[in-house]
């Protein structure tokens, strides 16, 4: 049975900012005394890990009521990151979850405990996280912290990425690309013929990391096409694409990729590009 | 899990194909990609991105420190809504590098840009000056030093230290020793308490947002971090107190200090594999106090850096030098066989023979990685293992999650 604990005293003793009252520096506490201060917290088991999660009332700083509890928040959220606290560390992180996705804490706050979701959270918060992936104003922070996590994190970009639109569409494709989501080959495929330039860029990125030879065609043809920054973000996903195949051991393929860049780049600007293609193709 | 950015482990060298040389009096010598000379007497198109504080001083450099003859054709800055032309002045980065009449780049923004920027100017052929810090964290310094392979292009970050360290004699023969292989066991111990301006440079932890001036693309700024309100302190060389953007004193100044070191001791191809912080639990967005972090590489050799402004002083080791002296007779003698270290090319001397200058950005990310491996550890609270091949931390998933961060789209490496 945990004990009963004052969590509001514990948030107390941590120092202030350097001029109280007004924005400033911090100094902190001697690590011994946040060791201590940590430890209060955590003796006190989930519902003092609630008690201090609830009063942060928003993620970017609004006075010392503010930051304290935010400051402690995160030191624990180190602390139960460390070697061999894993029990700790789960009932830290599903405390956090347990408070997001309703209309209280206010979004600020949630902000904050997504970012420290982000740190110390693993595979039992995604689901949760990936339910926020279409909150207004925390959702890239969702993003964030389930290609930080990246176990699981798939599986609800991809759920998310059906409705998503816009900037929060940009934003999933960019994070399956990141997470090298070999599920989303086809869908990253597709999004080559976007007409959104950003939407283009971030699918031939993704397929340059995923790299099975079913990515060849869609990056190089838009190579092939492409005109300006979109050229040359393009020109790069093919050496990518290249350089994974070969360290794959698809060597055919990425002499292919490369041949395919070498014939789209024939102007006499393009003959770097060119010769970093003839450079992979020498080390097959 | 393996956070490596470019999803390839493979490392590539510059190759020294052989390139054309006719007609360079009418070729852009980007077009030229290979090994080549350029004329002393030919003329480069320059850009400078990041206008302010170093911006004009590390431009002007191209002509008077590398003796490049270099027309600035370019300027970007994201404080110039409204003001730019797209031809001459612009307030994205991307637009100039768009363009083929420029040759090299210099990029003065501040460090959350340094290596995203260095990347694509690479990625559209261009030379790159890059002012220091060269990049926020370790993954982007390995995507920097791909692309300059990947590309056959010359990058220099901007920081010269190990120029001046290479006129001195001690430090010569230290680096020969150092790179010899001969030393297994190294008791080398630098203790550096330089000016890491660790309270001037920290951030305030209790700021209120303010109304973003309508002079400024703060979404631009922002660029690649998440996107946090405008706070005047987040902006124009305070913006080094937060991890958004940069890595306090120590992660600002540190390339500096520590750039002569790791040539002297021929740390260049690899870094720390054990690193102990002494410092209060840190803040999750402002940059704040430590006492003093102690980074061991797999040979023994030991660098400490100690900031004499909070805590403790430092008292587990004590300073000691390497010599010839720790070598077995028989070794010494294999040592003064070997050739001396090399000579540095400047920049301007590597843009023109088309070889890594000698703040190329494989040795200039070993050196920034001692600083964000010692940020890592100081924001861990506790001892990091590090393994300089892979480049990954080990056994510390939350520790390994800072080597490499998401990035907001659409900015990705």
């Amino acid at each position: 049975m945990k004990k009963q604990i004052n969590v509001a005293a514990i948030v107390d003793k941590l120092p202030g900012a350097d001029r109280p009252g007004t924005e400033s520096k911090f100094t902190g506490p001697a690590p011994d005394e946040a060791k201590r201060l940590v430890a209060s917290v955590l003796s006190g088991g989930r519902e003092a890990i609630l008690e201090l999660a609830e009063m942060i009332r928003d993620a970017n700083g609004t006075g010392e009521k503010n930051y304290k509890p935010g400051y402690l928040l995160h030191a624990i959220a180190l602390r139960v990151g460390d070697k061999g606290r894993d029990k700790e560390r789960l009932v830290f992180t599903e405390a956090l979850a347990s408070l997001l996705g309703g209309a209280n804490p206010p979004p600020g706050a949630q902000e904050y405990l997504l970012r420290e979701l982000q740190c110390a959270g693993g595979p039992e918060v995604v689901k949760t996280i990936g339910g926020l992936l279409e909150k207004p104003g925390i959702w890239e922070h969702a993003v964030n912290a389930l290609v930080a996590i990246e176990t699981g994190a798939g599986e609800q970009l991809r759920k998310a990425l059906v409705r998503a639109r816009g900037r929060r569409r940009l934003a999933i494709l960019q994070a399956l690309g990141s997470l090298r989501d070999a599920p989303s080959t086809a869908t990253l495929a597709s999004a080559t013929e976007d007409k959104d330039e950003n939407i283009r860029l971030a699918a031939i990125r993704g397929l340059a990391r995923i790299a099975t030879p079913a990515c060849v065609q869609p990056v190089v043809k838009t190579a092939a096409k492409a005109k300006s920054w979109e050229k040359i973000q393009a020109n790069k996903a093919a050496l990518l694409l290249a350089e994974n195949l070969a360290a794959s051991g698809s060597t055919d393929k990425a002499r292919e990729t490369c041949n395919l860049l070498i014939n789209a780049n024939e102007e006499e600007d393009d003959a770097y590009v060119r010769e970093a293609a003839e450079r992979i193709i020498s080390g097959l | 899990m393996n956070r490596q950015a470019s999803g390839t482990t493979r490392r590539r060298f510059l190759k020294t194909s052989v390139a054309a040389m006719a007609s360079v009096s009418i070729v852009r010598p980007h077009v030229l990609g290979g090994p080549r000379h350029v004329p002393p007497s030919e003329t480069l198109g320059g850009a400078l991105i990041g206008v302010g504080g170093r911006g004009p001083g590390t431009y002007n450099d191209l002509s008077r420190k590398h003796k490049l003859n270099v027309v600035k054709l370019a300027e970007c800055d994201v404080k110039w809504v409204g003001k730019a032309d797209n031809k001459k002045r612009y307030t994205d980065f991307r637009r100039v590098l768009e363009r083929k009449d420029i040759d090299v780049v210099a990029i003065a923004t501040p460090p959350h840009w340094h290596a995203l920027i260095s990347i694509a100017a690479m990625e559209a052929g261009k030379d790159v000056v890059s002012e220091k810090p060269m990049t926020r964290f370790i993954a982007e310094g390995r995507a920097v030093a791909d692309a300059e392979k990947r590309y056959g292009r010359v990058y220099q970050v901007g920081t010269y230290g190990r120029f001046g360290k290479q006129g001195d004699a001690g430090a010569r023969a230290r680096r020969k020793l150092m790179k010899s292989g001969l030393l297994k066991d190294c008791k080398g111990v630098l203790i550096m308490h330089r000016g890491y301006k660790v309270k001037q440079w920290s951030g305030l932890v209790n700021t209120r947002p303010q109304q973003v001036p309508d002079w400024l693309d703060w979404d631009m700024y922002q660029g690649p971090c998440a996107m946090k309100p405008f706070h005047r302190h987040r902006f124009g060389g305070t913006h080094r107190g937060y991890w958004d953007y940069d890595g306090g004193g120590l992660g600002d100044m540190g390339q500096h200090f520590l750039d002569p070191v790791t040539w002297e001791y021929g740390l260049d191809h690899t870094s720390p594999s054990e690193i102990t912080p002494y410092a209060p639990p840190a803040h999750p967005e402002a940059v704040g106090m430590w006492g003093w972090v102690e980074l061991k590489y797999a040979n023994g050799f030991t660098i400490v850096l100690e900031s004499r402004e909070w805590g403790k002083r430092y008292d587990r080791k004590k300073p000691r030098d390497v010599s010839v002296n720790d070598l077995s007779p028989g070794d010494r003698k294999k040592l003064a066989e070997m050739p001396d270290p090399e000579p540095l090319l400047g920049f301007g001397e590597a843009v023109k023979a088309r070889k890594p200058a000698g703040g190329n950005s494989e040795a200039a990310h070993r050196t920034v990685t001692i600083m964000h491996l010692a940020n890592i550890a100081i924001r861990m609270g506790r001892k990091i293992n590090f393994d300089p091949d892979t480049e990954q931390i080990v056994g510390d998933e939350e520790a390994n999650r800072l080597v490499n961060q998401p990035m907001r789209a659409p900015w990705h490496l």
